[in-house]
């Protein structure tokens, strides 16, 4: 699920960087620092909604005896993180099989898969025919998975998920 | 005596219920019978009949007085005498449940019949009587075998079974009574069988062909029967056919009978043959499974579970047998193999506990969940359950690390819900030898880049010993050893234990803070800790170590209190107490030493360093002030300075000035030469206040002093950071070049600026040497004199020059020390043309700003001429305006500092911050820091 979430970092800035920029800098360094970085707690950032001109940056700090600046930046940020039960839609990235939805990578075991797809080994997909089509889940291919249990990590998120559900399964 | 009984029996309660044969009849006054057997009675009637019923009933009664036993007996003796004093028990049970029993519910009665018949008597009367204008008001009716001759009625009052018993043809002599409250559960529980041969269970054979070998029991006899059928996985007969032959004869009698089924053999055996603590593995009973033929193998694994489960207060279980199945709750209590658990209520709010044996609860996991593996072979493995099998015997998990699915029992698993950490038992290599995680012959490592990578067991040559007692020089040149509490001042200020250090690098292990790495991160010890060290590492001793120092606590809880140091921190010690051997934390700033009376640590030594450099006034530093401040000694000083340090901060006059220096002091930071004139000064010093090289060079001060507190590198540099600074933070023009705020410093790479470290592996360095420590209080010892340069250097080698504190040829090495990151242009090279790190600006208001070029010609050290790419303009610009174009995979590059400065080479491979580079010439690869080399365009041909 997606959250809009204020967020606050704290960097530190050479003193190199003691420029009328600097805001550019820390903005920059935020930007470099958070996105796209995952937290167990919060979830994957995703984008840093502040530009450099609304960031709430404090004032700067000196640190005794290293001369590095540090600076607490508050901003907003859309953050993702899943939830059990939650339904998302990912792409196929290895059979086995794999899906990302985002950043988020979704194993999806063959217990979880529905007893009439099987897996064919030549073609490297799970294939299934119903009466008037034939459904295949295969590299890249556009799933709808229900998340079933989700692993924290300090910096990684990982999760299992199900197609056995309800309209899950290949989206076509 | 019977008679008696019987009568007193009967005279006991006077409510009962008495029948006979089909003749019986009823008398009843009042809602009250009279019962007819009771001698009182009997002697109205005086009839033989009557007499020769009564003889039938005693014997009858004999006969199950024999069968009962003693548990019955008293049971039912209780049901005899024991009623009224219970009838009045107003137990009230707020949760009416089958393991509890309450007035608000039916009553129960026994009736005294033959059981089944009577049952169902009851039935057949319940049913007819239904809707009839005088229902039976009875709810149930039921008997035990176990019980014979008792049946029992379920009724709200005793009225309605003496009217459901009115119509029954088959009492013989029925007494109703109430079973008493607390009784009723037990009446209607059911024993547990003993422990004995079931279907499907597991063993193992004690002896024979088969011993050891796991065996299924097919079938059993009989309750009692001392052998059973089992099963076993067929052994291929080894014995050849003569050993047969002989056995032959023997054979028939003690013949078993064989059978083979699906796969496998069934045989009869003695019961004491087998084992019933079976244990058996996944790993065996998937083997007997796999011996199944395989259009009957059942693929979930045997039904029965083999193994019992051990349970805990926490876990979550699941009653899997009996009609409370499905029930589920957490486990509250264990009592041997009694599990007590709360139930999992809906809706209800109290919360009702279960008390159940072991073998009907199972774990209960719910796909999804999180899990860790106990014990089995995939021990320590932790996963995500993607599937339960249908008996919940076996979960499907999907392991963390080794990202495949594993298949363990239910029972050996447990729910977590942090993040796990691998154990590390009984593996070549552990947690912490650098190595961050380990699972299943993989280990994830932490080099002394910061990466991390995975390398199975045998890419890995040999565990590092960690040497116990290698030091380096932290910041504010504190000794640092492994042990040491630190703090990486660098980024997040993270704190930590040193486990290990190599070259500069130091493994740390945090304390809480981060968990990533199992907690390990690696500080580099030496650069980001002090500007100065870098540049002027001196092969000096280390500091001071106050282990053992007998000390008196000045301040704080413990003033006055005499200790000794155990182990020492930047700011803390922990001091042994004399008084009662307890070990305390104290700030070493509160520490006297006992035999000097001074304190044992000067106070923040950064602070120290500013003070000297912004007051003039040498007297600051006299000796009268160093006495009355009574915060240093003079072996601390020494021990926590580099010479550049006084040098570059220092007058000489305050040197001079200074009475209480001692010329052990001198001894890291001079020359011999220096000491052999005076006992508390050279002569150089007192002439020029310069050692000779000083003089040499100026009249009376080096050029260094020239630039007023700055070293010669200010100078060289024209800059406004020390070389030092630019070392430890964005040292080389790469790094510089990188937008990193806290650029990790490749320039701490070059010979030049490693050069403190590797003199920490050094046993040399790693204590102070004899003479040092010798003579570091005295004054004017023959102690200077072991300090010979022959006793310095064979330190050297793996100490630059410049940290050779010979004042000879000081200027010389500062010089080329700074040389080294700063004056990197040479010919042929790519650079980018950028605007000045430091100040911002651009070169020519930045009309050329991210253009590219090649330098054409040197100007000077730091300037050059440019002629840019894109335009045939050529440039005269100042290197600060220049980066140099870091070289892609197999172009040609120029080293532009380091040992191979102005080589040419190729670079064939990039590793994180090093390069794999072919040099002209060599043979062999070089692993070179990708800011050491420009990407090469001059014309000579890199590659032979």
């Amino acid at each position: 699920m997606f959250f809009i979430k204020k967020l606050t970092h704290t960097i530190q800035l050479h003193p190199s960087y003691f420029t009328q920029n600097y805001q550019n800098f820390l903005a920059e360094k935020l930007y470099s620092d958070v996105e796209g970085t995952c937290t167990g707690r919060y979830g994957y950032i995703i984008a840093v909604l502040d530009t450099m001109e609304s960031l709430d940056i404090s004032k700067g700090k000196v640190i005794p005896s290293v001369g590095l600046a540090e600076f607490e930046v508050k901003y907003r940020a859309v953050v993702f993180k899943p939830f059990k039960g939650e339904v998302v839609d990912g792409v196929v990235t290895q059979m086995g099989f794999f899906a990302e939805v985002g950043p988020l990578q979704v194993f999806v075991s063959s217990h979880l898969i529905p007893s009439d797809l099987s897996f064919d080994a030549a073609r490297q997909a799970y294939v299934g025919y119903t009466s008037d089509e034939i459904v295949s889940i295969e590299k890249g291919s556009h799933v709808r998975i229900k998340i079933v249990g989700t692993r924290f990590d300090a910096t990684d998120i990982f999760a299992i998920g199900t197609i056995k559900d309800d309209y899950c399964g290949v989206q076509t | 005596m019977k008679k008696s009984s019987s009568r007193g029996y009967a005279q006991s309660h006077q409510n009962r219920v008495s029948s006979d044969d089909e003749e019986s009849r009823i008398d009843e006054t009042d809602g009250e019978f009279i019962v007819s057997q009771d001698d009182d009675a009997g002697e109205v009637r005086g009839s033989t009949r009557d007499t020769r019923r009564l003889a039938m009933e005693l014997d009858r009664q004999a006969l199950e007085a024999e069968n009962l036993d003693a548990e019955e007996l008293a049971l039912k003796m209780t049901q005899r005498y024991g009623r009224r004093r219970d009838q009045i028990s107003q137990m009230k049970s707020s949760i009416p449940t089958q393991f509890t029993a309450g007035v608000n519910q039916p009553n129960l009665f026994v009736v005294r019949w033959k059981e089944k018949d009577v049952v169902l008597q009851f039935m057949k009367q319940f049913k007819e009587s239904q809707y009839s204008q005088h229902p039976i008001d009875i709810l149930s009716a039921t008997c035990r075998d176990a019980l014979k001759g008792y049946v029992y009625v379920e009724a709200w009052k005793l009225a309605h079974v003496q009217k459901a018993v009115q119509n029954m043809n088959n009492l013989f002599n029925s007494a109703i009574k109430l079973v008493p409250l607390e009784e009723r559960s037990q009446v209607l529980t059911i024993k547990r069988k003993e422990k004995g041969p079931k279907e499907g269970s597991w063993a193992r054979v004690r002896k024979g062909k088969y011993a050891g070998d796991i065996v299924q029991i097919a079938w059993v006899y009989e309750q009692n029967s001392n052998e059973v059928k089992i099963r076993c996985v067929p052994r291929a007969d080894d014995k050849g056919t003569g050993q047969n032959n002989i056995s032959k004869r023997k054979k028939p009698a003690n013949a078993t009978v064989k059978d083979f089924d699906n796969g496998y053999t069934e045989r009869d055996t003695k019961i004491s043959n087998l084992i019933w603590d079976a244990n058996p593995t996944m790993d065996e009973i998937k083997e007997f499974l796999s011996a199944a033929d395989s259009h009957t193998r059942n693929s979930d694994g045997p039904a029965t579970l083999p193994i019992k489960a051990v349970f805990f207060p926490g876990d979550e279980v699941e009653i899997i047998s009996g009609s409370d199945r499905g029930v589920y709750g957490f486990v509250e209590s264990v009592n041997k193999e009694h599990i007590t658990f709360n139930r999992a209520s809906s809706g209800r709010h109290q919360v009702q506990q279960v008390t159940v044996h072991s073998d009907q609860i199972a774990k209960r996991f719910n796909i999804g969940d999180h899990v860790q593996v106990l014990n089995g072979s995939h021990q320590g493995e932790a996963g995500m359950i993607v599937n339960i099998d249908k008996n919940k015997n076996y979960v499907t998990l999907w392991s963390d690390i080794t990202k495949s699915e594993i298949k363990v029992f239910s029972k050996d698993l447990k729910k977590i819900t942090e993040a796990t950490v691998s154990k590390t038992s009984g593996l070549d290599y552990a947690v912490q030898d650098f190595v961050l995680n380990i699972d299943r012959g993989k280990y994830s490592v932490l080099d002394t880049n910061g990466n991390t990578s995975t390398y199975i067991r045998d890419e890995i040559i040999t565990k590092e010993d960690t040497r116990r007692f290698s030091t380096a020089i932290g910041q504010n040149q504190v000794l640092l050893k492994i042990g040491d509490v630190v703090t990486d001042t660098s980024a997040e200020n993270r704190e930590g234990k040193i486990l290990h250090f190599f070259r500069k690098y130091a493994f740390i292990l945090s304390r809480g803070g981060i968990i990533e790495n199992g907690g390990i991160f690696m500080g580099l010890a030496l650069d980001k800790l002090n500007p100065e060290v870098l540049a002027s590492m001196p092969a000096q001793p280390p500091a001071q170590s106050y282990n053992r120092q007998t000390v008196t606590i000045t301040k704080g809880p413990y003033k006055g209190y005499l200790g000794i140091v155990k182990d020492t921190t930047p700011v803390l010690a922990r001091v042994e107490l004399h008084t009662n051997c307890s070990i305390v934390n104290v700030e070493k700033t509160k520490l006297v030493n006992v035999d000097t009376s001074r304190p044992v640590v000067l106070p923040e030594p950064s602070t120290n360093r500013n003070t000297r450099e912004f007051s003039p006034a040498p007297s600051n530093y006299s000796g009268s002030s160093w006495q009355s401040s009574n915060v240093r000694t003079p072996n601390t000083w020494n021990g926590t300075r580099t010479p550049s340090t006084w040098n570059s901060s220092m007058t000489p006059n305050t040197i001079t000035s200074d009475g209480t220096r001692t010329p052990s002091h001198a001894d890291g930071s001079r020359t011999p030469a220096v000491h052999l004139n005076d006992g508390s000064r050279t002569p150089a010093w007192d002439l020029g206040s310069k050692t000779p090289a000083y003089a040499g060079s100026d009249g009376s001060r080096t050029p260094a002093w020239d630039t007023g507190s700055r070293t010669p590198a200010y100078v060289a540099e024209n800059r406004a950071r020390t070389p030092a600074w630019e070392a430890s933070f964005a040292a080389t023009p790469a790094a510089a070049e990188t937008p990193n705020f806290t650029a990790p410093t490749p320039a701490a790479d070059t010979p030049g600026f490693t050069a403190p470290t590797p003199a920490a592996d050094t046993p040399l360095f790693s204590a102070p040497t004899p003479a040092n420590s010798g003579n570091l209080m005295i004054p004017a010892t023959p102690g200077p004199a072991p300090m010979t340069p022959a006793n310095l250097l064979p330190q050297t080698p793996f100490v630059p020059a410049s940290t050779v504190p010979t004042a000879g040829d000081f200027r010389q090495i500062r010089q080329e020390t700074n040389s080294n990151p700063n004056e990197w242009l040479t010919l042929d090279i790519q650079v980018r043309i950028i605007p000045d790190k430091t100040t911002g600006t651009s070169f020519e208001n930045g009309q050329y700003d991210n253009r590219t070029g090649v330098i054409s010609s040197l100007e000077s050290q730091t300037t050059c001429i440019v002629n840019l790419d894109d335009s045939q303009e050529q440039c005269f610009i100042d290197q600060q305006f220049l980066v140099p174009v870091p070289p892609q995979k197999k172009e040609k590059i120029k080293m532009i500092a380091g040992d191979f400065k102005g080589q040419l080479g190729i670079l064939v491979g990039v590793d994180g911050f090093d390069g794999v580079v072919k040099v002209k010439g060599g043979k062999d690869f070089k692993i070179v820091n990708m800011s050491m080399m420009a990407k090469y365009v001059g014309e000579e041909v890199a590659e032979e």
